[in-house]
């Protein structure tokens, strides 16, 4: 089941058509938005937008269920409480921009909900309005996990009719000397791990993707700042879409990696998804 | 193929709501929730503290590091022990590293040089429409769902869809490389979003025409915006001297500690004082440490960027010198670099037979085409259309007269043809000369297919081909004054095909032989015809004078292989590629560096940033090349020649 916290902003708007392309891939062709009245938004403009969205998915065949949800404590307890935990839900949710330029994602309901882990999320950043939440082009970066392939599935199996191009970048880090200490033959070995890497979740993309046809391409990068790599590969690219896997770290690890994933999302030239599973 | 639509897809009644927008514009609020939301419409991306970090990066590289510590040790030895001048050269030291890293940060700051280029292709000032009025604003705060009028000579602030068009022509060069004017609709289009026919794309030109279009992307997120972000945000990989560098420095720190170390020991072991133990140790260490190199390096690379401007070469990064000295492969550009760029008039082909054609029928070939043409005399000839002028100075090298057209239609870039009516012997004429596709549906009695054949040999030959087609004006030229160029175009005659050739510098194929002698592949990249750049690749020593058609892959294939497959195609020898857009040239580059090539690539367009700066050595040209492609390349040639790059490669 698919659902969207939809916040009755212009990115939750941006968000839904999202919403609404996955649910028509998905089986039940349903999605429920979740609306926490909290205020944010007039309870009549909210009720047009509603409408919109509705009409919008009359065209894909999806059934619509919006939902207003009385505020319990605060938005986070709110939607807990009605998302059912485990694999088969799927909560779309935006990363937007708030006053005083505070960050993307970190201390928002988005970033809690991902720390979770109750159930699959999906927190987009929209910059792009004008792909009306169809890519076509993805960019997945992976930093080597041994899962590859396997934590990204489930959401991407979403996209999968509207895939036409899928990238795949991994990227070494160069090491504490950087790029210029490098010998040839560490530089070599990192590639070719990084390569051998890649062939084992490009195999596994072929054998997931059945009868979807899409072209399938994918490179190793050795580098000293891997966001800034992921940034110029999505312009050359020319991706519409990056989707980055969040997985739970420690506080120290967030306090000197954690700001990685906010400049993806400040400085991304596409749309950005942020996956986690349970 | 995708079910979901974007925008190109809409109709224009859809565009409105489907971008949350209106034909009144947007209101105040709208705007600044959307400036919020996605920011400024910059290609400038604005790292606070960047410059910092720049600097930080370049004071806590290894080697600085290293002589930073050593001028400490400096330092602390001539407290312990004074009179030694340690102190001197603890400074010096100190001096040699700071001077090392601001040289660095300077010219990695010198590198936004290109990004001031990139803007001047956006307006300052548009005119939005908002809140039911046409307001003048400054660029920077328009937001996606603003509505745009666009006019003949605009620049695109933003990429745009179209919801009116009226003859609306652009100029997509920036991006494309290509100054042919692409005309745009307000309809529906199908396929992929950048090469739509209803999009407009931020920094193109408005050639003709008008139109209103709602803004879709802004800022980075513009087809224009991620070549300006790959044109800041690429960092070139460290050269092959900077890395052995490196690898000495490591080498000679690890030898210079155990030195130390050891003398330290048997100092100790012998009985003498710590103290003295340890300021003997300190000498030995910095004895060690190799000051001298970088200003020997930096002296010896400047002296052969010197050396290189006598031969036409000019060097905006020292590194580049040492870098072109140690190249793979050089990625060079056809027109301008291999060629002269200068069209010359080869071939007079009869339709049927593809025979040359004899003095007189040739004359009147030319004396047709020459009727269809638009040219002044000039200084040393004659100035105008390229093509027109090459076929004036044929006409006038076999002694034909001057031409006095009564009437010009000029060249019409969708018609692709021109036409005239003139006397060509003692007759009036209307004459057209043009592509053959746009001659072909208005020719009469002849055998169209034959003369497809001999259209194909000429292009096989790498030629530039244009057909010439005509018939009399029973009337003369005062009956057919009010007719238009269309009325005209029926049951026309087939004269000839014009061939023509842009030569290849005398120069270049010892050049490219040199290049082979010195193991340097030497691959061409072109936006050409596969026809014409094999000719060239002949002609020029890339590949074997017969054969080599093996060699060459085209764009389109180019699309669909994977960056493995084609390090793979490289490796197996493939020279040429044709019909490649700049996007692809960076797919060349990067495929190129993962076989562990050292690549230098040429470029001249806006579109070609990026590829130079991914590039090992990226090589701008000085006369034809654009502000962009010089201020992003770390070579600039001066004649555009390529026998200079190599000339470059043997100072290197």
């Amino acid at each position: 089941m698919i659902y969207l916290a939809y916040d009755g902003s212009l990115n939750g708007d941006w968000v839904s058509r999202y919403a609404i392309r996955l649910a028509a891939h998905a089986s039940e062709r349903t999605l429920a938005l979740l609306h926490v009245e909290d205020g944010s938004v007039s309870p009549a403009e909210r009720d047009g937008k509603l409408e919109h969205i509705a009409r919008e998915c009359e065209g894909p065949g999806v059934e619509f269920f919006p939902q207003i949800l009385p505020l319990q404590k605060n938005v986070l307890h709110t939607l807990l409480k009605v998302v059912p935990a485990g694999p088969d839900s799927l909560l779309v949710c935006g990363t937007r921009v708030r006053a005083r330029k505070r960050a993307l994602l970190a201390g928002t309901v988005s970033e809690q909900l991902l720390r979770l882990g109750l159930f699959r999320v999906l927190a987009l950043r929209v910059v792009q309005p004008g792909l009306l939440g169809c890519p076509r082009d993805f960019l997945l970066p992976l930093a080597g996990h041994p899962r590859g392939f396997q934590s990204v599935w489930p959401f991407f199996r979403l996209f999968l009719p509207d895939v036409e191009r899928l990238y795949l970048l991994r990227g070494m880090p160069a090491g504490p000397l950087g790029l210029r200490h490098l010998s040839e033959k560490r530089l070599m070995a990192l590639r070719a791990a990084g390569d051998r890497y890649l062939q084992g979740v490009a195999e596994e993309v072929r054998h997931r993707r059945g009868t979807a046809e899409f072209r399938l391409d994918r490179g190793v990068v050795v580098c000293e700042d891997w966001v800034r790599e992921i940034l110029v590969h999505a312009s050359r690219l020319r991706s519409r879409m990056l989707l980055l896997g969040a997985s739970e770290r420690t506080r120290a690890y967030r306090l000197l990696h954690g700001v990685g994933l906010e400049r993806v999302l400040r400085g991304a030239p596409c749309d950005v998804g942020i996956y986690r599973g349970p | 193929m995708s079910s979901g639509r974007q925008v190109q897809q809409l109709t224009s009644e859809e565009v409105y709501p489907f971008l949350h927008s209106r034909p009144q514009g947007l209101g105040a609020a709208e705007v600044a929730e959307r400036l919020r939301e996605v920011g400024p419409n910059t290609v400038e991306v604005r790292e606070r503290w960047g410059w910092l970090r720049t600097l930080a990066r370049q004071l806590g590289n290894f080697f600085t590091l290293l002589l930073v510590a050593s001028a400490a040790i400096c330092f602390v030895a001539d407290t312990l022990q004074p009179g030694e001048n340690m102190a001197v050269l603890g400074w010096a030291l100190l001096g040699v590293s700071l001077l090392n890293a601001g040289f660095s940060f300077l010219q990695e700051y010198r590198a936004e040089r290109a990004m001031e280029e990139l803007k001047k292709f956006l307006p300052p000032q548009v005119e939005t429409v908002r809140e039911g009025r046409v307001r003048r604003i400054p660029a920077e705060e328009l937001v996606p769902g603003d509505v745009l009028a666009v006019a003949e000579g605009d620049r695109l602030p933003a990429d745009v869809r179209l919801v009116e068009c009226d003859g609306l022509l652009v100029n997509n060069a920036p991006l494309t490389g290509e100054a042919k004017p692409l005309p745009l609709t307000a309809a529906a289009v199908g396929g992929a979003l950048r090469e739509s026919a209803n999009v407009a794309l931020a920094g193109c030109g408005v050639l003709k025409g008008n139109g209103l279009g709602v803004v879709f992307a802004t800022g980075i997120r513009t087809e224009f915006g991620k070549l300006a972000h790959l044109s800041q945000a690429i960092r070139r990989a460290p050269s092959p001297l900077e890395r052995e560098t490196a690898h000495m420095v490591r080498v000679l720190t690890v030898i210079a500690a155990a030195m130390g170390f050891t003398f330290f020991l048997y100092g100790v072991l012998s009985g003498r004082p710590l103290w003295v133990n340890l300021v003997f140790m300190m000498g030995i260490i910095v004895a060690n440490v190799p000051e001298g190199l970088l200003p020997t390096f930096t002296l010896s690379l400047a002296m052969g960027s010197l050396r290189m401007a006598r031969k036409n070469v000019l060097v905006k990064g020292l590194n580049a010198v040492e870098a072109l000295g140690a190249v793979h492969v050089i990625c060079t550009d056809k027109t301008g670099t291999l060629t002269r760029n200068a069209l010359a008039l080869t071939r007079l082909a009869d339709p049927q037979s593809g025979a040359e054609l004899g003095d007189e029928a040739g004359r009147r070939l030319l004396e047709l085409a020459l009727c269809a043409s638009e040219v002044r005399p000039a200084e040393g000839g004659f100035s105008g259309d390229p093509m027109d002028v090459a076929v004036a100075a044929a006409h006038a090298a076999r002694g034909g007269e001057p031409l006095a057209a009564a009437r010009h239609f000029p060249l019409d870039p969708e018609k692709r043809r021109a036409a005239g009516i003139g006397p060509v012997a003692g007759e009036t004429v209307f004459a057209v000369k043009g592509a053959w596709e746009a001659l072909r549906p208005h020719l009469a009695g002849i055998d169209l297919e034959r003369a497809e054949g001999v259209l194909h040999a000429l292009a096989v030959d790498g030629l530039r081909v244009l057909a010439v087609a005509w018939r009399p004006l029973a009337e003369g030229a005062e009956g057919a004054e009010g007719l238009e160029q269309d009325e005209l175009e029926r049951n026309l005659r087939l004269a000839g095909f014009l061939g023509f050739e842009d030569p290849v510098r005398p120069e270049v194929p010892p050049a490219v032989a040199k290049c082979r002698e010195a193991s340097i592949e030497v691959l061409m990249v072109t936006g050409d015809h596969p026809d014409t750049a094999l000719a060239v690749a002949r002609k020029s020593g890339i590949v074997p004078p017969e054969g080599g058609a093996e060699l060459l892959l085209t764009g389109a294939e180019l699309e669909q292989l994977t960056e493995g497959e084609l390090g793979r195609r490289l490796a197996g020898g493939v020279r040429i590629f044709a019909r490649t857009t700049a996007e692809q040239k960076m797919k060349i580059v990067a495929a190129l560096k993962g076989l562990d090539r050292v690549v230098a690539m040429t470029g001249d367009g806006v579109n070609d940033a990026p590829a130079l700066k991914s590039a090992d050595v990226g090589i701008a040209m000085g006369r034809g090349g654009t502000d962009v492609a010089r201020a992003a390349a770390q070579i600039i040639l001066l004649d555009d020649n390529f026998a200079s790059i190599v000339a470059g490669v043997e100072e290197g």
